[in-house]
């Protein structure tokens, strides 16, 4: 850990240069922007930005797709507070005291509350990220494939599981993303596979193709068929009074900000669980622990830490599993993920050990961008309020144009292009009709992990299925796998991806915005 | 409506799946492992059986669909579907008359769909979401677009 600290220490002068200062303060504004943009996800901006990345060293890759994501994650809040619309469904219990503190003139001190719990919020799971991750590579070291395999059925049945109202549903999301994986030259002895005559398939179906096409072209569609409510505007907002939060936060005390952040790490480490749900918990769990549950919904500041400061610490949560176990943790992860495979680097056990050397600057990386968001949002909120509020009409032409183009540069063929469009439009279809589109990404990019790992461990066996059971971890993770599918198959929720966020504020008793957002998750 | 969308979905998933166990079946063996169709089998299998399950939870009364839907509502059902056909026709467009006239037709057509009546938007659109998309593709990556 000490070692850690000194490298991460050592890379800091590194970061610290103009290029890529400038790099990472443009990742965070863009983020913060397309966050606080309804509708607009931390998912879309790196999805359409992926391109971008390519022609970066690594270290410069991660870095500007993780400064994205934590301005994304801190975004919402800022249309949450000023015109009650959340940017993102992580931030809808933001604007339940967000939204009243500012009708009372205070706006300037809830976008200061909700910014510096961000930042209390990015920094604790950050400190988590930096002890957990490296223990977990190190454990993982020990799994081999009948493990491996098992852990791949967990994650995919908790994504499942999380990302949709019904199991079965999620879990035809799961098997479509594996069958797509199937696509091209079996991994073992290079058969190929469901090509259906075309040579551009041979080499299966790309990352980009899914992550530009689910997360661009079909938001493009969603977001084309909603009803744009015309927001009331924002209200003017004064630099100078952006430190007004400072007497509130220090009421609030340090305690809830950091059992917030806690719930957030935890949460977002679980496969598919996201920003959303840690919010919600951790909106609810204030409340119950308050001396005056009461007051919350009418404007008072622990309705604003609690939430920001659990959805940001999913930042850290989110990165243990996909670097340490190359699991994503949830949807924005998933598509770092495949920025970097696409790099050529490959998180999980082996990370650490092969490419140490990005790993200090990436967690550096981290704070410096947590920072760079506080002075940001601190600095810049009542000009990018206004930037927030764009018309749809606006919006979407330049959305679909630079997904298509950005399909272009990434696939270098209009076959690519359109195998893109088409994944978009199926995509639309799938989400209309209730079927989550993460697991589909997540069925994609672990479908060739599970294969390989299965068929090792059946050759192992001499074809017996009994390993899974016979391996005490394996069992472990199968049965919690079971365990989970039994749990989600039974309870019914308000649905996560439906169109506009009416199911999670339903829950909170209060509907913050109808007929707008819907879009993807984070 | 939604029971009998879901009966339909069922279906396709069903007869997606058979065709992809089909495709399976022809896959070559591999002595010594379970080989190339093992996988495919076993994803054949468990959407099959997901598609009956669905099949089973979309029995049940039908409900209100497109009939009953108001007239504003039957416009906004149409966008997303005009929004892709529009989009397909960018990409068909971008490799025959290339890049600055297919996107700015495009900006052009998606602003116009969703803000029909102030035209000068069109334009303004069209304009500034083609040459900053230029910019950034050209100056920023040093890409040519086509």
């Amino acid at each position: 850990m000490l070692q850690l600290v000194e490298q991460m220490l050592g890379s800091l002068p590194d970061l610290l240069e103009p290029g890529t200062l400038g790099l990472m303060s443009l990742g965070v504004l863009l983020g913060i922007l397309v966050g606080a943009i309804p509708g607009l996800t931390a998912t879309l901006a790196i999805a359409l930005l992926l391109p971008f990345t390519f022609r970066m060293p690594p270290v410069d890759a991660l870095v500007f797709l993780v400064s994205i994501y934590t301005g994304g994650l801190y975004g919402g809040a800022i249309t949450a507070i000023t015109i009650r619309i959340p940017g993102a469904p992580s931030n809808v219990m933001t604007a339940l005291d967000g939204y009243p503190m500012a009708q009372q003139g205070r706006a300037e001190a809830a976008l200061g509350l909700a910014t510096f719990s961000s930042f209390v919020g990015g920094i604790l799971g950050g400190v988590a990220l930096m002890l957990v991750a490296p223990q977990i590579a190190q454990l993982a070291l020990r799994f081999q494939s009948p493990e491996i395999c098992a852990l791949v059925i967990l994650a995919l049945v908790a994504v499942a599981g999380v990302e949709s109202s019904s199991l079965v549903k999620g879990l035809v999301s799961t098997v479509l993303g594996l069958m797509l994986a199937t696509v091209g030259l079996d991994p073992i002895v290079g058969a190929p596979r469901y090509w259906l005559g075309f040579s551009e398939l041979m080499g299966g179906i790309s990352l980009q193709t899914l992550v530009i096409g689910l997360f661009a072209i079909t938001e493009l569609l969603r977001q084309s068929g909603d009803p744009q409510q015309r927001p009331a505007g924002a209200s003017r907002l004064q630099l100078r009074r952006m430190f007004d939060f400072w007497p509130l936060f220090k009421q609030v005390g340090l305690r809830l900000p950091v059992k917030s952040a806690v719930i957030g790490t935890l949460i977002g480490a679980l496969p598919g669980a996201g920003a959303s749900m840690a919010a919600f918990l951790s909106y609810s769990e204030a409340k119950r622990s308050s001396r005056h549950p009461e007051r919350f919904g009418t404007g008072i500041a622990e309705g604003i830490v609690a939430p920001e400061a659990a959805n940001n610490a999913v930042t850290g949560g989110a990165l243990i599993p996909m670097l340490s176990l190359g699991i994503p943790g949830d949807a924005v992860t998933a598509v770092i993920l495949s920025a970097l495979l696409i790099q050529g680097i490959f998180p999980g056990p082996r990370l650490f050990e092969r490419s140490g050397d990005l790993i200090a600057p990436l967690f550096m990386a981290y704070f410096v961008a947590y920072a760079l968001m506080l002075f940001f949002g601190l600095g810049l909120v009542p000009w990018l309020a206004k930037l927030a509020v764009v018309d749809r009409a606006i919006l979407l032409p330049f959305v679909g144009a630079v997904a298509v183009i950005a399909a272009h540069v990434t696939q270098g063929n209009s076959f690519g292009v359109w195998l893109t469009v088409g994944s978009g439009a199926a995509g639309y279809v799938l989400s209309r009709l209730g079927f989550p589109l993460v697991p589909v990404l997540l069925g994609l990019i672990l479908g060739p992990i599970l294969e390989t790992n299965l068929r090792r461990s059946l050759l192992i066996s001499e074809g017996s299925p009994l390993i899974f059971v016979q391996r005490p971890i394996s069992l472990v993770l199968l049965v919690v796998a079971v365990a989970f599918a039994v749990y989600f198959a039974r309870r019914a929720k308000a649905p996560t991806d439906s169109p506009g966020w009416g199911g999670a504020t339903a829950q909170a008793g209060e509907s913050a915005a109808a007929g707008e957002g819907g879009g993807l998750s984070r | 409506m939604q029971a009998q969308r879901q009966l339909l979905v069922a279906v396709g998933f069903l007869a997606v799946a058979t065709l992809y166990l089909l495709g399976a079946r022809s896959l070559p063996a591999s002595p010594g492992e379970p080989g190339p169709g093992f996988f495919p089998t076993i994803l054949g299998l468990a959407l099959a059986a997901l598609a009956l399950v669905l099949a089973w939870e979309a029995r049940g009364a039908l409900g209100r669909a497109w009939r009953t839907g108001t007239p504003a509502e039957r416009v906004i059902e149409l966008r997303p579907v005009l929004a892709g056909v529009l989009t397909g026709a960018y990409v068909w467009l971008l490799y025959r008359v290339g890049f600055a006239v297919s996107t700015a037709l495009y900006a052009a057509s998606l602003a116009a769909l969703l803000s029909p009546r102030q035209p000068w938007r069109w334009i303004a659109v069209a304009a500034v979401t083609t040459l900053a998309i230029r910019l950034l593709f050209e100056a920023a990556l040093g890409v040519l677009l086509p």
